[in-house]
């Protein structure tokens, strides 16, 4: 055993869950170190137990290790207790593999999920020993890049990536790696030779210029560069092999599940939502690859559940015949098949009545907003008849909890807006009472849970701001006595939270200082609500001479310069704009199942729309 | 007609440091990936009916740890085993099969003894046989266990029924010993060790303790389980 792995052992026997950092788990990929020319370890930047279920990174697990000579591992933040014991005992951030120190690696890849893993990636740079800023960084050091959702803004993490690919990497890692393969040079020749792969955003060729303090568009300072940088997208899943031999984890982690992707995209055009925009278009695996895929996890895995995962995964065209298809699966192999995201007709509920033939656990149905007016604006193309005939029937299949999720703080919501969210949980609760039997009224729950709109980049909703954080306050507190109703539990989001995801969300480059600020202060873990301190972050900003309030519900115009802008995202900017307009009015945009609405992203990429036809 | 056989497994390496809990995992989903036909629990939650042996604290690494199968038909021990080693970690191994007699107890009702190997360091063979010769079998070395909120008093000495001379193996001191296991309670090896440097001014440090049997009371003597 080497120097490295007599520390990390003798440390597993004074943390909490030492499982998170052992590195035996059936599917892991152990490649051997000295004949590999090269190596990347991919990080999710929180802890093993939220990270591990990824399945973005678990896909490029494959796809890099799968190729001769190169090697992808793991690392995750420790946890507290780990950091901690790690300082102390001068043991650099390792991966889980080999236990290799990250400085050992070629390439490091950070996934970027969402705001509040931010802090965390400053905290694995500096457990790591790497200097966090790239400017500080040489061909002596890994190559950090990143990618992900959250990547369609990079700009708040910019300075802290010496690249990023935009979309969805299933080709472009391989020939980005490719590049860095053959790399002999300095660190910027090989970024030089990476900007000519499509989807590769360098952040260091381009220079945000700022005017009276504002962001005010971005300069090309690299010629090599492109003018935006189009993301990547697999113009057809059944190209893509999907991962059937899932790592299975020690511990109890966030989704103790496995998934196989069914279809990317989502044709409904919800107006507030980042992955309805960024994943179009809409493409489909076909049943049989989906199939096959599910009896090898049984196989390799022996996990319990297998979730087919989309973002609708009910709109998945052959959804029932593939279902009829693996229902004696279910039956045979004591494997329940789950569906993580219903829609509010009935439809999507016999779909679960019928998978839950295993296991029956409570239900979620998302209307969004309380009335109709709101869901015509944010163009939820749910009525109220629509959502009662869902409780109805799940509430006849014999379901006795449900779950409703609703957004406050939406564009256009008036006070009306909120008793409507109120009005529905009381007609469901209604229902419930009618139709179940009188000895299970008892166990009757109904979960109100309200969470606060944020823009996000890329939807028609950047222009909006949020609500500011006394409007949302009393909206949770009228709430809080409209729902004081037996059997009903409202649980709503923290809108501190709420408020610094949307200050990041739309932020521009400057906030990468602000973030190392917090982080040195001892910022850790935003996502987890013990940890995270808005007064803390609250301080950063304010040092930086920014108010987090003030950038959260800050009203943007038609032409004002985004700090994305320069990332395409393959939906048009004149499309968000017309979309945005239109919810002013009110007025529906077709699922484009139906018909398309010229968001543009088809022909511009070259693409199909695999369901419909584009206009 | 189900079956029932009994495994012996050991747990080492890193896996030792898995919980109670997690190994139950572990043993569950390899039974699964193995394909072995198993009994299930009926209701919602159906799960593979297993019986575990007790429960061994994280960070022991143990050669004598059990579980029962309850299988739906009768499959030859050797053949369990072979199956199961296919689906498990490298680092948690089942080493014996038995099938059971029928209304066989559990492990966990007929377990009386454990026998620990423990490797130590800071201090030398007899100054710790010297100090064990004191502490085995003598009431009153009482020691306490946080578990929780809630402290819980352990009186070492009567716990250990056995032991023998420590001696030196390369840069550790190895000891063999045999410590009660009863449903009212039990002292694990670490705590034996905190008794030996808090009531008699050793400097020991437990570098790893490994389970060596269960034992179970047969005709009045203890006897190794499997």
């Amino acid at each position: 055993m080497d120097d490295l792995s007599f520390k990390i052992e003798k440390l597993l026997g004074q943390v909490s869950k030492p499982a998170r950092y052992i590195n035996s788990e059936i599917n892991a990929i152990h490649k051997d170190w000295d004949t590999a020319w090269l190596k990347t370890v991919l990080i999710y930047p929180d802890i093993y137990d939220v990270g591990l279920p990824n399945l973005g990174l678990q896909i490029l697990y494959g796809i890099i290790n799968s190729r001769e000579g190169w090697v992808a591992e793991r690392a995750y933040l420790p946890w507290l207790d780990m950091i901690e014991l790690m300082r102390a005992g001068d043991v650099p951030l390792f991966s889980l593999e080999s236990q290799r120190p990250l400085m050992d690696f070629d390439v490091i890849g950070i996934t970027l999920q969402h705001e509040l893993t931010y802090s965390n990636i400053v905290h694995i740079l500096s457990l790591a020993g790497i200097p966090r800023f790239s400017v500080d960084r040489d061909s002596s050091h890994p190559l950090i890049i990143g990618g992900g959702p959250a990547a369609f803004n990079p700009e708040p993490v910019a300075d802290f990536f010496d690249a990023f690919i935009i979309g969805e990497a299933e080709d472009a890692i391989i020939e980005f790696l490719s590049v860095c393969e053959a790399s002999a040079g300095s660190r910027q020749q090989l970024l030089e030779d990476l900007v000519k792969i499509p989807g590769v955003y360098i952040p260091s060729f381009y220079q945000p210029v700022y005017k009276d303090g504002r962001f005010a568009g971005i300069k090309k300072v690299n010629d090599q560069a492109p003018d935006r940088v189009t993301k990547r997208v697999i113009d057809d899943l059944d190209r893509i092999d999907i991962p059937t031999r899932p790592i299975i984890p020690y511990i109890d982690v966030v989704h103790d599940r496995s998934s196989v992707e069914v279809m990317r995209g989502c044709t409904r055009g919800c107006r507030f939502c980042q992955a309805g925009m960024i994943y179009r278009p809409l493409r489909e695996r076909s049943p049989a690859k989906v199939k096959d895929a599910v009896e090898s996890i049984i196989e390799t895995g022996g996990y319990d559940e297998i979730s087919l995962s989309s973002l609708s995964s009910a709109d998945y065209s052959p959804i029932e015949a593939l279902l009829e298809e693996l229902s004696p699966l279910m039956v045979k192999d004591h494997v329940t098949i789950s569906l993580p995201s219903l829609r509010v007709d009935s439809f999507s509920i016999e779909l679960a009545a019928r998978l839950s033939q295993v296991r029956k656990s409570g239900l979620t149905l998302a209307p969004e907003a309380g009335t109709q007016r709101l869901r015509d604006i944010i163009n939820k193309g749910v009525t109220d008849d629509d959502i009662e005939a869902a409780a109805t029937k799940i509430f006849t299949q014999g379901w006795q909890k449900l779950k409703l999720y609703f957004m406050i703080g939406l564009p256009g919501e008036t006070q009306e807006d909120i008793i409507g969210i109120a009005n529905i949980a009381r007609k469901i609760r209604h229902l419930a009472f009618d139709i179940l039997p009188k000895k299970q009224h008892s166990r009757i729950a109904i979960i109100v849970s309200v969470s606060n709109f944020a823009p996000k980049p890329n939807t028609p909703f950047q222009w909006f701001g949020c609500n500011s954080m006394d409007e949302l306050l009393s909206k949770q507190d009228l709430l809080k006595d409209e729902l004081r109703l037996s059997h009903v539990k409202f649980k709503w989001h923290d809108a501190e939270q709420s408020m610094f995801e949307a200050a990041l969300a739309r932020g521009d480059r400057r906030l990468g200082l602000v973030i190392a600020d917090c982080a040195d202060n001892g910022q850790i873990l935003d996502a987890w609500s013990d940890y995270f301190s808005y007064q803390r972050w609250g301080e950063a900003f304010a040092r930086a001479g920014y108010d987090i309030e003030q950038l959260a519900t800050a009203g943007l115009a038609d032409d004002d310069a985004l700090p994305w802008a320069h990332i395409d995202c393959g939906v048009s900017v004149d499309w968000l704009l017309e979309e945005k307009s239109r919810a002013m009015t009110g007025e529906a945009t077709p699922d484009c199942r139906e018909e398309c609405s010229g968001c543009g992203l088809c022909p511009d990429l070259g693409l199909k729309n695999m369901v419909g036809e584009c206009r | 007609m189900t079956t029932k056989v009994r495994i012996k497994y050991e747990k080492k390496g890193q896996l030792r440091f898995l919980s109670h809990l997690e190994v139950k995992r572990v043993l569950e989903r390899a039974v699964k990936r193995a394909g072995m036909a198993l009994e299930y629990s009926h209701g919602f939650n159906p799960r593979p009916k297993m019986i575990y042996g007790t429960a061994s604290s994280v960070g022991l690494a143990s050669e004598a740890e059990f579980v029962d199968l309850v299988l739906t038909q009768p499959q030859s021990p050797v053949e369990v085993i072979k199956r199961l080693n296919r689906a498990l970690p490298p680092d948690i191994k089942a080493t014996v099969a038995m099938e059971l007699p029928p209304g066989a107890k559990p492990v966990m009702a007929i377990a009386a003894a454990s026998r620990y190997r423990l490797s130590c360091r800071g201090s030398s063979p007899d100054a710790i046989g010297e100090a064990l010769a004191k502490l085995a079998g003598q009431a009153g070395y009482v020691i306490s266990r946080q578990k929780l909120d809630r402290v819980k008093h352990i009186d070492v000495g009567p716990m250990i029924l056995d032991y023998e001379p420590p001696h030196q193996a390369g840069s550790d001191v190895e000891l063999d010993i045999c410590i009660k296991d009863t449903t009212e309670g039990s002292a694990k090896p670490r705590e034996v060790i905190e008794a030996l440097n808090a009531f008699f001014g050793l400097d020991v440090d437990l570098v790893m303790a490994v389970r060596t049997a269960v034992l179970t009371k047969k005709n009045e003597k203890l006897i190794s389980v499997l």
